[in-house]
This record gives structure tokens, sequence and C-alpha cells, in this order.
């Protein structure tokens, strides 16, 4: 490197690199430095600078699709240090129980399962939960969860069959008979008889994390109620916890928080490991594996509520990035943003299809409810070449599960990280 | 009772051996409380003067075992949460929010000048360990999670191999430190002789302590009921109590007692944030059932209860429907 005109103290040289992430290091007078002003990393060479280049996409045109180069992988990722950080994971996981979820002092909603859907529905939005356990009193258990799924499903259909239920009806409608229903309907919908889960999924205190994560991702449910029984046969059983992905993740981030080192594949970027779901172009060009054959769902914000809806319904997310013409974000409804409908009863009120999402998301912004919103904002979102420590950092908040994955600049969404993708692919499931 | 203040002050002032408990070491949560309800003490502190704020107290009597995060108090009145903790710097590391847990260091292979650096800071800074004839030792604070460190002995980079290590990439060897506060107890120092002490994880090596102090070992529960102090041996109920009547008609036609006013200190008033965690509930309102107000006239009501799990509170609202 040579000094800078008029500037002695300041050197420059200039490289031709490739696109691609590169570290480099100073050599000063017989000793390796590293410029701290300059984004680092600590990776093999104890810290390192790092940099990122990338070539200029060419155009915004939706047509044309992506320009973007292949992103070489860092030489630094390797199948043993995947592995590595995925064996060290598994280890804390399964040595640490789900007594450590619960906090100090929690609290726990729980609904009688002959409660009507309406009042169900009011009490999950005024007491600003998602979900809510299920008690019968004759048995004596918990039966079920309630979720904003099935108040999506309901509401659907109301609106497909008019109503077939009279106004008084729908007053007295409980919870099991809604359930009764529903599995009905699935078994009508499939056509073979897959075996709907009749009985609750649940954990107790002193499962492992690692049985208590994998449980939520094979049975695609959201939450797992943490339930103790002190007698033999499982009655009387106390609800200790609703225990969700993002709490696991908190375990694991307090934990590794200050050994990172320990967990090298935390530094990488999440494109180059291919965490999450990206929008068909990127994911073409990245190789992704075949199974990403489901389109990725993002809606116009014109579109109405009722579409939202179904799209939520069929292609089994929980949430759909609303973007304007130029895939932009501008929002992003989730399954949980249902609830905001019992506001003055407007579902009574409205029609889903001539309601549009983003009025439907301004009653629930008219509500003074903190759940979802993090410092005030809604959508979480990140950048392709974040870290996945950062991502996981984001997602061990509560009311956060999934980031959308943007354009610097633009905010033009490439995907979405959600809590189900970092622990799938740490746990190698 | 200023006499008897000031004699107990005056034996806390000077480098009394003898662990204290007014909050100089590790977190004297809650044993300053007299909130009624807690753990019957009032045996043991019939000598004391009454109310007195920061009072110390001499150090067999009275420690309940809880963790020793310093936990907020919900109701407000309790004036003798002793705020110490929490501006304890030992060159700490942790914040009271991330409820740091006190761990000692220590270097037992000679030396004059032992140091020790370590991943809480990310290696920033150097802590000289303390020196007491062969062996040196530190305390640190540290919140949860996993640590490397390295000793500097003499200017020289070196590990203990006695404890647990690992080797990273290049070679390098650290120790290890695995602090992890939810299964943690304090040890009741339990008269003037000293105590041995094994912990793998938190106490690295095998101590030997000549009465003072607190320290840790890892226990799989935390009582709040000790039984096995003996000062708490709970008096058994009067003889007469044994033989009374059912109670007749006329006792039905009397007004019911009036409630305690520490029941009224619940946990269910409060606002379902999932920012700050509720404050942790009064003993004196576990295992009660609580109705919600005015009841009578809705069709939905909610019921309340809270109950303990180990060391950990659970409330739980059920919504009932009623029947007409």
């Amino acid at each position: 490197m040579s000094p800078m005109e008029g500037c002695p103290t300041v050197f420059q040289v200039i490289c031709s690199l490739s696109p691609g992430y590169h570290q480099y290091k100073f050599y000063v007078d017989g000793e390796w430095r590293y410029d701290e002003h300059q984004p680092c990393v600590r990776g093999n060479y104890d810290v390192v600078n790092s940099v990122l280049i990338t070539r200029e996409p060419s155009s915004m045109d939706i047509d044309d699709g992506f320009n973007h180069p292949e992103m070489v992988t860092p030489a630094s990722i390797s199948v043993a240090d995947i592995d590595v950080s995925r064996h060290r994971i598994s280890t804390f996981l399964s040595t640490h129980t789900a007594y450590e979820l619960l906090p100090e002092s929690g609290k726990v909603i729980a609904l009688d399962v002959n409660l009507p859907v309406k009042q169900a529905f009011h009490i999950l939005h005024e007491q600003g939960i998602p979900v809510a356990p299920l008690w019968d009193f004759c048995k004596g258990q918990f039966v079920g969860i309630l979720s904003a799924l099935d108040f999506i499903l309901i509401l659907r259909e109301l609106g497909n069959h008019g109503s077939n239920l009279t106004e008084e009806e729908l007053e007295t409608h409980t919870i099991s008979a809604w359930k009764e229903g529903k599995m009905h309907l699935s078994r009508q919908m499939d056509g073979n008889a897959r075996s709907y889960p009749r009985h609750l999924i649940h954990a107790g205190p002193y499962d492992s994390l690692k049985d208590v994560a994998i449980k939520i991702l094979q049975s695609k449910v959201a939450t797992v109620p943490i339930i103790h029984s002190s007698s033999q046969d499982g009655s009387f059983p106390q609800i200790l916890h609703l225990a969700t992905l993002s709490g696991i993740l908190k375990c694991i981030c307090r934990n590794f928080k200050h050994s990172s080192s320990s967990l090298p594949v935390l530094q990488q970027p999440i494109y180059s490991i291919r965490v999450g779901t990206w929008v068909q172009e990127i994911a073409e060009v990245n190789g992704q594996p075949s199974t990403m054959k489901r389109p990725f769902a993002m809606l116009n914000k014109n579109a109405s509520l009722g579409d939202a809806l179904s799209l939520l319904v069929q292609a089994e997310v929980s949430s759909i990035p609303i973007v304007d013409e130029n895939y932009s974000l501008v929002d992003i409804y989730s399954r949980s943003d249902i609830t905001a409908l019992a506001k003055d009863k407007a579902y009574a009120q409205i029609h889903l299809d001539q309601l549009s999402i983003l009025q439907a998301l301004q009653l629930g912004q008219d509500a003074n409810h903190t759940y979802g919103f993090l410092n005030g904002q809604r959508c979480h979102m990140c950048l392709r070449s974040d870290p996945l420590h950062k991502v996981m950092e984001q997602l061990a908040n509560p009311g956060v599960r999934r980031l959308v994955i943007v354009e610097a600049g633009s905010k033009r969404v490439e995907g979405i990280i959600s809590l189900s993708d970092v622990f799938r692919f740490l746990l190698g499931v | 009772m200023g006499n008897a203040n000031g004699r107990e002050e005056g034996a806390n002032g000077s480098e009394d051996p003898l662990g204290r408990s007014n909050g100089e070491s590790c977190g004297n949560y809650g044993s300053n409380s007299q909130a009624p309800g807690r753990v019957p003490s009032s045996d043991s502190m019939a000598n004391s003067p009454p109310t007195s704020p920061r009072r110390s107290r001499s150090p067999l009597l009275f420690a309940p075992q809880v963790p020793v995060a310093p936990l907020h108090r919900g109701d407000g009145g309790s004036p003798f949460y002793n705020q110490a903790w929490q501006h304890e710097s030992h060159g700490a590391v942790a914040t009271p929010l991330e409820q740091g847990i006190p761990v000692i260091i220590t270097w037992n292979y000679g030396g004059n000048d032992v140091a020790v650096e370590g991943s809480w800071d990310n290696w920033t800074s150097r802590k000289t360990l303390q020196r007491s004839g062969k062996d040196h030792s530190i305390l640190l604070v540290l919140p949860s999670g996993l640590y490397h460190y390295k000793f500097i002995v003499d200017g020289e980079w070196k590990y203990n191999p006695d404890l647990p290590s690992v080797a990273d990439e290049s070679g390098n060897v650290c120790n290890l430190l695995d602090v992890h506060y939810e299964k943690l107890v304090r040890l009741l120092r339990r008269g003037p002789k000293s105590l041995e002490l094994k912990s793998p994880c938190l106490v690295p090596q095998v101590q030997t302590l000549d009465g003072g102090g607190w320290f840790w070992q890892k226990e799989d529960y935390v009582p709040e009921i000790l039984d096995s102090v003996a000062e708490f041996e709970v008096p058994s109920s009067p003889e007469s109590t044994y033989s009374w009547a059912l109670p007749t008609e006329e006792d039905y036609a009397k007004e019911p007692h009036m409630v305690p006013p520490q029941l009224h200190l619940t946990v269910l008033d409060m606002d379902n944030q999932d920012e700050a965690s509720p404050s942790k509930p009064q003993h004196i309102v576990l295992n009660h059932l609580f109705i919600e107000k005015g009841w009578a006239t809705q069709s939905v009501v909610s019921l309340g209860l809270t109950h303990r799990f180990q060391s950990k509170y659970v409330t739980v609202v059920l919504y009932k429907p009623l029947k007409r």
C-alpha cells in the first residue's frame, strides 16, 4: 500500500476482487492489525476485517427478475463448522429442561371449552394474547388450544355459507362444538383419513428443550403448553407455561452470547447458509433444494381481507408480507392480527371481500395493544447479508416471530426467515 | 432501642468474619423483610428492635433459601428491600437487570502476579486476583451463560488443567466457566466451623471456608419453606382447636370474616405485559382462589389462582361461562 498524496498517514491500495465475501488484515510495521472502524469479524485468524462486494442490480423491473449475481459462499464456512455448531446447540438443548423457559412469575390465561366462541374471541383480544389453552371441567384435563387459525376458519365459514347459524346460535356456539365441526371438516377435505391430532400436544417441565423444540417443529404448532401433573395417572394437571420457539431461542442466545466463537455458523450471513424461505428468483439462483417448491406467499396492498385469509389457510403460512407494485414491503399480515376484528365487533359488520388488508390492519392499530410491537415497529426486517446471530437475537425478542428479508434501500421483499426456519437449520431437522 | 441498634451496627461495622447479611456480600434478598405472611420469624426476632430498614442481623437466624437474583417486590410497601445489592461493584460486569451471579475463580499453582481475562467483556479487561498464600482468587458477578477465560501468571498465559477447558481452532486452550442461575441455592452457613464445598460448576475448586461469606452450590430446587432449619419448627395448634363443634345456623347468619388485607396484593390485576415480568407474588396469596368482582351479573366469570412450582410462580386465569 502506498501513502496518499498530501496525507502521509493514510495508506491505500486498489485490489480487484470478485464479488463475494472477503476477509483481510493489515500488516503494519511487522505486526498484524485490523481496522476497528471497518466491519470486522472474529474468525480463524483472530479478528479480521471483512467486506462484502456485490454488483449493482441493473434494474428494478419485475419482469426482468433479479439480476443479482451469485454470491460466493465464504470459504470459511464448511460442513464441519455447521456440524460442530449443530452438535453444540444440540448438546445444550438436551441438557436443559423446559423448566428454564418458565419466567419467575408467569401468567397463563385458559378458557373453558364450553365458552362461546364469540366470547373467547373477545377475551383473546382484550388480554392481547394469541393463543389460549382449553380446559374441560368434566374431564379435568386440558384438551386443546384455541388459536388465531380457529377464528380465521370460523370467519371464512361464515363468509362462505352466509350465516348457517342464526344470531342466537352464534352467541352460544361453543368452542367444543367448533372443534368437533373442524375435525369433520378436515376429514372431508382430506379424503383419506389423515390422523388428525385428537389429543393435546403438550410437554412436561422436565422434558429437555430439544424434545420440546422438535415437538413444536413436527406438529407444526406455535405453542406447546407445559403441563405438570403430580400424580401418576395425569390427573389434576397444572399448566405452567406456554412454550414457544422464541423462548427456547432466548435460552440459546443467553447462554452462547459470551462465547460466540464456539458456534462458528452464527457468523455466517443467512444468504449463504440458505436459511429461510426466499422468493422464487433468488431461490433459483441460490440453488435452493427442490423442497422449496411452494411459491412465496405475498399480497398486494389492495387485496381484500378475504384473499389474505384464504392464502393464510391454503399456503399454511403464519404471515403474509404486503407489498406495493414494486414488491417493496408495506406491512405484514399475520394470523394473530385476526383478533383485531373483535374490536367493536367489527367481524359482524364487515364483508371479508370488501375490506382491504390495510384497512383491517388499521383496525388493529387503533387498539392500544403492544402485542407484536417492538420499539413501535410491526414489521421486523433484516438483510440477506446479516449474520445468523443477529437474526437470532432479533427473533429472540418476544412478539417477533419472523423477519422479512428485504433489500437494503428499496425494501424489496426477498424472503422471510422465521423461528421454525432457524430451528430446523440448527437442529438439522 | 437506639442502643440495641447501635450495638448491632457496631458489631457489623467491624471486619466481622461471620457472614454479614446486610447486603455487602452476595445479595441478601428478603431477609430484612418483615412483611407479614413471610416464613415465621418472630420467634427469632424477639429481641430485635422492630422496623429498622437497614438493620443488619446476626447471621444464623434467618436466611430464606431463595435464588440470588434480586427480585422486585410488587407491594411497594416494603421499605426493607436492600438496595445495596444493586450497587455492588466488584468490577461487576452484570447490571442488576441481568441478575448476575457471583462466582469465584481461583488459581492455586503459585506465582506472584496472577490476573484473569475472559469472554465476559470480550477479553478487554484484565483483573488481578487477590493473593492469600499460594492461592489467588477473585469474585466476579456475571450473568448466566458460558464463558471462556484464561490466567496470566507472571506475564504468561496459562490455563488451569484441573478445570473444564476447551481448545479452539488455533490450538489455544481456555478454561470454561458455566454460570447457571436456574439451579442455585444459597448455602446457609450453619455454624462457626469451616465448611467444605464441592461444586463442579460454580466454585471451580474445593473451597474451605473459615467462617464468612455466602457461597453457591448447585441444587435442584429452592424450597421456600425451610423444614430443615431448626429455628423454624412450626408450633402445633393449641389442643382446644381440635375439638371445635361444627358451625350452627347462627354462625351462618353472621357476616363472613374480613378478608385479610394482604390477600388484596395479588398479581392478577396487573396488565399482561411481556416486556417486564410481573413482580413476584407475595407468599400470602398463593393457593387462594380469586373470583372476579361483580361476577354474579355476568355470563362469563374469571377465576384466578397463583401457585408455586419449584422456585417459579405461575398465575392461571380461567374464564368460565356461568349457566343461567
